[in-house]
């Protein structure tokens, strides 16, 4: 398998007002919304990313679509650096690189018919007009809305949420992308249309083999469409794993807390057992070494002083806690 | 019919009325409007005692026919009203629209303008420049337009800010689209339903500042008719011959109510096409 996508340090600060103290000083502080991630999706793997909301995932989509300009660190997009790409360059990554939002009705204008909206992706990558209408049919049979006619010249506002939802698959795929960003696809949905979109996803992996990044705060989604799992916390990633090994055996005190704090029905565990507790800690100012350490009830001296690494603790498992480095896991 | 469509109605067919007679005012006149007769100063409108079905709304201090005077009137009302909206709304969306896309130093210009816009007196601007270049209905066509956008640049701004928050804005931009792209295809149409309701209510604003400058001597130039200048002319006698001043008043407070209310039932039923 050959690397699609590839970020090495990639950071994005956003930053915030100032007091007039810190105009004084000249000081500029800065949300650290990503800060510093590495990351590899091969072609055809579907990653999923995880964490609580204000961790950075959205974030994380918006910068490996070149939505949103980085603030530093690299990436690679089949081997060409997406931060030099323009014009032409540009427009054909913007064809190869697509996204999924979290709520389908603010991702299809409210004035488009859904064939205009399907479109839009060919039009601008001078897709004759003569192909367009067999390319839509294709991509609204993709997503099982296979009677396009039957939409083809209805608006957004007439679709329910989940055939929206699909539509607005069906416009991430009708340009032929080889990578897919799904930021929260199914979070807006009915619990009731969620099943058919999950299937729908896990389907077009199979059938197509794109490349996706599935962004979550659910880890029942990652678990029914992705093969490898990243948690984020607070802009960094703290593991990397095969999905099944993530979730079944966490290494990262974050990733097992996120993993009890799903709801089962039934269940004899209260959540009163929670390893951590309280909110995400501030961005502007995050605690020194391990960002967890004020709210991880394992934390020891070294957390404060020192960064942990994503280190390996199992063969294609990582995780960025000293607790699981070799060096320290005699002292804890 | 629901009850709330009933205001749009009303101003609908109050505004297609008066259009109709603006734009077929030459043919609807039933007396020459600048035909002078001073034997017949005065004459009272039909309904009154002294009056005829000669004149229906009698005649002004100069012999000529009233209702000839208010059927023209209304096409320089008209004319000044769609005309100021035109220049002024593609002033202030422009501004607005460029401001609230791009946002930054972009916006922070553009509401500097506005800001320099507001601390201009109107009335004032306009007197300088009706004394230096003489009044005529392009001076007042332009003075009115090119003072009146800040509505419109306030208001565009604002929603092109709302819309570009928007995913489909987000995902144009993941296709592909251009900059120009997205603001012709996904921002204009999401927002010009706003705009038209600006455009109602400067549009009302406009005719009423130029019957506010024709009342002061500013406006259209005599003897063109204008429902203020009319006012104007008739306000020596509004003691005596009350009506040369309510003629015209009721006209012009009709047709701004009226444009009002076409302005707020396009609103409520535009607006109710894209909530959801």
């Amino acid at each position: 398998m050959a690397e699609l996508i590839a970020a090495a340090n990639l950071t994005k600060h956003y930053p915030t007002s100032r007091t007039t103290r810190q105009m004084l000083r000249g000081e500029r502080p800065v949300v650290r919304a990503v800060d510093g991630i590495d990351l590899v999706i091969q072609r055809g793997e579907s990653v999923g990313l995880v964490g609580e909301s204000g961790s950075g995932k959205t974030t994380v989509g918006r910068l490996l679509l070149k939505l949103t300009e980085a603030s530093g660190g690299t990436l690679n997009f089949d081997g060409a650096a997406v931060s030099g790409l323009s014009g032409d360059s540009l427009r054909r990554f913007r064809q190869q690189a697509q996204l999924v939002f979290q709520n389908p009705f603010d991702s299809v204008n409210p004035r488009f018919t859904i064939r205009r909206a399907v479109a839009e992706p060919l039009i601008n990558t001078g897709v004759p007009r003569a192909e367009r209408d067999g390319r839509i049919a294709e991509a609204m049979r993709l997503v099982h809305l296979g009677d396009f006619h039957r939409y083809a010249d209805k608006h957004p506002s007439e679709l329910s949420g989940g055939q929206l939802q699909r539509v607005v698959l069906a416009r991430a795929l009708v340009g032929r992308p080889s990578f897919l960003v799904a930021d929260e696809p199914v979070s807006m949905l009915d619990v009731s249309v969620r099943a058919g979109i999950l299937n729908l996803m896990r389907e077009l992996r199979d059938r197509l083999g794109l490349t996706a990044l599935y962004i979550s705060h659910d880890l029942t989604l990652v678990r029914y469409v992705c093969e490898r799992t990243l948690v984020m916390y607070l802009g960094r990633i703290v593991e990397d794993g095969p999905t099944s090994e993530v979730i079944s055996r966490p290494a990262h005190p974050y990733t097992q807390a996120l993993i009890k704090a799903v709801p089962r029905p039934r269940t004899d565990q209260s959540r009163e057992d929670l390893p951590i507790s309280g909110g995400l800690a501030n961005a502007v100012s995050p605690p020194s070494g391990c960002r967890l350490r004020d709210r991880c009830p394992y934390a020891f001296a070294r957390c404060a002083q020192e960064v942990p690494a994503l280190l390996e603790v199992a063969p294609g498992h990582r995780a960025a806690c000293h607790l699981t480095s070799p060096a320290n896991a005699a002292a804890a | 019919m629901r009850t709330r469509q009933i205001p749009l109605l009303v101003g609908a067919v109050i505004v297609g009325v008066t259009a109709l007679v603006a734009l077929a005012a030459p043919l609807l006149v039933p007396h020459d409007p600048f035909a002078q007769n001073l034997a017949q100063r005065y004459i009272s409108p039909a309904w009154m005692a002294g009056g005829s079905s000669e004149h229906w709304f009698g005649t002004d201090g100069l012999g000529r026919d009233y209702l000839s005077r208010l059927i023209l009137g209304a096409r320089i009302s008209m004319l000044i009203g769609v005309a100021t909206i035109i220049l002024s709304g593609t002033i202030g969306t422009v501004l607005g629209v460029l401001g609230g896309y791009f946002g930054g130093k972009v916006d922070a210009f553009v509401m500097f303008i506005v800001s320099c816009r507001l601390a201009i007196p109107l009335i004032l601007v306009a007197l300088t420049v009706v004394f230096m270049v003489g009044s005529s209905l392009t001076v007042v066509v332009l003075t009115i337009g090119l003072l009146l956008w800040e509505r419109f640049a306030v208001v565009s701004r604002a929603v092109t800010r709302q819309v570009c928050g928007l995913d489909y804005v987000a995902a144009a931009w993941a296709a592909g689209c251009s900059r120009l792209w997205i603001i012709t295809r996904e921002v204009l149409p999401n927002i010009v339903h706003h705009l038209v309701v600006i455009a109602t209510v400067d549009m009302a604003i406009a005719i009423l500042l130029e019957a506010s400058l024709s009342f002061l001597g500013l406006g259209v130039p005599p003897p063109l008719p204008s429902w203020g200048l009319m006012i104007a002319e008739g306000k020596d006698y509004m003691y005596f011959k009350p009506w040369v001043i309510e003629i015209p008043g009721i006209a012009l407070a009709v047709l701004v109510l009226g444009i009002n209310l076409l302005g707020d039932g396009l609103r409520d039923s535009l607006g109710a096409n894209t909530d959801r």
